[in-house]
């Protein structure tokens, strides 16, 4: 069952339709005369693979939100069907399982820890869910409510090195909390009012090898950066598509060299940034092809360093080599 | 076949959109009334024009007011009443014009032989009930086809279930079309009613009455309109904008969207006018004219899924349509085309037959009477149609969701994402950008209107 698939400049729905008839060939030569001027198109630089397509089978995607790889190099994905998928390293389907409840609303964050839990933000049931690389349920903690040990909706979770669990959540109560390795409610990290705006919409998590908690507060545009005590170390980014600016940063992740990744929802790209908060570089541009992206929900860093993004709207996850 | 999970939400979502249209219908008496006291809508355009722009605002809008003013009410009993304070006007506008050509001779024919009440039910209800019937048949054609008061509501009925699918099988198109069989036969039965009333109301014009109005009852009964119009329209969107931060979260709305916006409104503008030039190109043929009533219900009967997966199985192969916006207006004509085409016939009919001939008499050719004599001088209708169709086109969701392109933003979507994720201050600024798009229609709907009077 398993497939990867090493696309050649096409389009997901493109793939599932089978070979470009030759009036598409034809008319493909005239896009100026139909729909204007199309910007060049861009060498899918760095792309190394991409899997996927849009659709309920095994290996397809509708609307992919969350991404996550775990150590062994398997890559773990939710889409909007509230399945968790099981890919290998190299693409290739191995598993899925559906979320015991999904009509109130889909999990929008995945993480795997060390020793391949694979924690599922079940965001719209307001907690957490826990299971084995296979899909078998070991514990669910959280509640609805803005109490302590409850959530709203929640986004993300990550692991920092002694097994603590931090969680992030939204809906009007948005907030980061602490959890035990054994999920017992320990405190509300952050909360309100940070570096002069409220949290708007923590939409991801992650912990460098610093031990430090990288947020990205999404409606804000911008990343936080906490020790594991709450306290602010950092904040940078603003509204834009500009080098250092962000639209919607819908997920973070912490690279091998220090850095951190940013997925950009609005802009449609990646972009990295050193710890003090200057743009590296950036990767992608809105559109259909290999190299460019539509609506990125998640990106995931793979055990060689290779950056797994999920291309939302085109249902499908690329491979980059960065 | 299909499953008995499809089968309940097809009889959830009749009971839905029955009761709605129960409940506009009783809305709508009042408008009624004072429609029914005109001779002609164009003596009255800016009421007129008043009661239709509800009609050209996303439903879900008001949906997103009144949650703001009745949190405690029952999701079902918010989505009927959401539905019937958006559709009253069709009800109110087409009865009042049924009253108005013939309802109103007969029942005062009757008054001088029996009593006001008796008079009513013995001469007004039966020549009432063909206007009752396509009105109540063409609200339950929206609201079967209507999916975003529902899902603001937290309610799934069939055509979310339709879109839902589409999204889930991409191009393949055969997959929606077994499943969307219920709901377009059920569409098609009740667009079949309305036509064939529609086509038998034409015999009771011949008694159509003459102009009063101005009455004391005639005056309460505005009075009872504008009472509605505040309760049912106003009054949610001044509950959406009633808050303090409103400037600051239009202002960011603005910094974060613009280009989203911008965009829509060009492919929305756009689709308008395509929209008419097809509607006008058959106008001008009589072959067309005598097919355009006909066309006119396919195309408003589609439901949004199917229409939207249709136009991606057919435009796949022909990436410079499929990448970029000339599928999107093609969908958009394809689901609003019909409004086009109905005001390219109007613009056509408004013509004397006389002026027709007198034009042909001085030498113009066939060409130059079309657009000369019978377009040119009413291109405040034909501009209305192309208004009307671009309002539409700007807060259409369901056939949108599966043909937008990367190259367009799309402002709907936005909206609709932003109530997913709970944004309110973008939710509230983009739904008023919307409610602003659908006033430039509405006031040249008044003009349109006004001119023909």
């Amino acid at each position: 069952m398993g497939r990867r698939l090493n696309i050649p400049v096409r389009t997901a729905r493109a793939r599932e339709a089978g070979p470009r008839p030759w009036l598409g060939r034809l008319l493909a030569l005239l896009p100026a005369l139909v729909a204007g001027c199309d910007p060049p198109p861009l060498t899918p630089s760095g792309v190394i693979a991409a899997f996927g397509a849009q659709g309920m089978a095994q290996g397809a995607f509708v609307t992919p939100r969350a991404i996550a790889v775990g150590p062994d190099g398997s890559v773990y994905v939710a889409d909007k069907t509230a399945r968790i998928q099981r890919f290998s390293p190299q693409g290739e389907y191995e598993a899925q399982w559906s979320m015991p409840e999904r009509a109130a609303g889909k999990p929008v964050g995945v993480f795997v820890s060390p020793d391949q839990r694979v924690f599922v933000a079940d965001t719209h049931y307001s907690r957490i869910m826990v299971y084995d690389r296979d899909g078998n349920e070991l514990a669910r903690f959280g509640e609805h409510g803005t109490g302590d040990g409850q959530f709203l909706l929640t986004t993300d979770v990550a692991m920092d090195a002694d097994g603590y669990l931090y969680v992030s959540e939204y809906g009007g109560n948005d907030r980061i909390s602490k959890w035990t390795p054994d999920y017992r409610f320990v405190c509300v990290l952050v909360a309100g009012e940070v570096a002069g705006r409220s949290l708007a919409r923590p939409s991801a998590l992650d912990i460098d090898a610093q031990q430090t908690l990288w947020v990205a507060d999404s409606c804000n545009h911008r990343l936080l950066r906490f020790d594991l005590s709450g306290r602010l170390i950092a904040h940078f980014g603003e509204m834009g598509d500009g080098a250092g600016q962000m639209r919607f940063p819908y997920d973070v992740s912490a690279t091998r060299d220090g850095n951190v990744l940013v997925c950009e929802y609005a802009n449609s790209r990646l972009q990295w940034f050193s710890p003090d908060g200057r743009s590296l570089r950036t990767w992608g541009a809105q559109g259909r092809e290999l190299g460019q992206l539509w609506a990125p929900w998640g990106a995931a860093i793979g055990p060689e360093g290779n950056v797994f993004v999920i291309d939302t709207l085109n249902c499908r996850v690329q491979v980059i080599r960065p | 076949m299909w499953s008995a999970r499809q089968w309940g939400l097809l009889k959830d979502t009749v009971i839905l959109a029955g009761a709605a249209v129960a409940v506009a219908v009783v809305l709508s008496l009042p408008a009624s009334y004072v429609v029914g006291q005109t001779r002609r809508l164009s003596t009255r355009p800016i009421l007129v024009a008043l009661m239709a722009l509800p009609l050209l605002l996303p439903p879900m809008v008001y949906t997103f007011g009144w949650q703001r003013l009745a949190a405690a009410l029952p999701p079902r009993l918010l989505c009927i009443c959401m539905w019937a304070a958006w559709g009253w006007p069709i009800p109110a506008l087409i009865v009042g014009s049924g009253w108005a050509r013939a309802g109103r001779a007969g029942y005062e024919a009757a008054l001088l032989s029996t009593t006001a009440g008796s008079a009513f039910v013995r001469a007004g209800l039966p020549l009432l009930w063909r206007p009752l019937a396509i009105s109540g048949l063409i609200l339950l054609v929206l609201f079967l086809g209507e999916y975003t008061v529902p899902h603001a509501c937290g309610l799934s009925v069939y055509a979310t279930d339709l879109l839902g699918l589409a999204e889930a099988y991409g191009p393949r198109a055969i997959e929606v079309l077994w499943p969307s069989v219920p709901l377009v036969g059920l569409l098609a039965i009740a667009g079949g009613l309305a036509w064939l009333t529609w086509r038998g109301s034409a015999d009771d014009d011949a008694g159509a009455a003459g102009a009063t109005g101005g009455s004391r009852r005639s005056r309460a009964a505005i009075a009872g309109v504008i009472v509605i119009l505040g309760l049912t329209i106003v009054t949610p969107i001044v509950r959406l904008a009633w808050h303090g931060s409103i400037l600051e979260w239009v202002d960011l709305a603005w910094q974060t969207y613009r280009v989203e916006l911008l965009q829509s409104v060009a492919v929305s503008v756009v689709s308008g006018l395509a929209a008419v030039l097809m509607g006008t190109g058959i106008a001008m043929h009589s072959a067309g004219r005598r097919l355009a009533v006909g066309w006119a219900v396919v195309f408003g009967l589609l439901p949004g899924a199917l229409a939207g997966q249709a136009l991606v199985a057919a435009y796949l192969p022909v990436p410079p349509v499929y990448n970029h916006w000339p599928i999107v207006v093609f969908c958009h004509v394809a689901r609003f085309g019909w409004i086009g085409l109905l005001a390219a016939l109007l613009a056509w009919r408004q013509v004397p037959p006389d002026l027709v001939q007198q034009a042909r008499a001085d030498g113009a050719d066939a060409l130059a009477v079309d657009t000369h004599v019978r377009l040119w001088p009413n291109w405040p209708t034909l501009l209305c149609g192309a208004g009307l169709v671009a309002a539409l086109s700007l807060a259409d969701i369901t056939a949108i969701s599966l043909v937008r392109v990367p190259s367009v933003g799309t402002i709907s979507l936005t909206l609709i994402e932003k109530m997913h994720r709970f944004e309110e201050g973008m939710l509230v600024a983009l739904s008023l950008w919307l409610v602003a798009a659908a006033l430039p229609p509405a006031a040249l709907m008044a003009v349109a209107l006004r001119r023909r009077g």
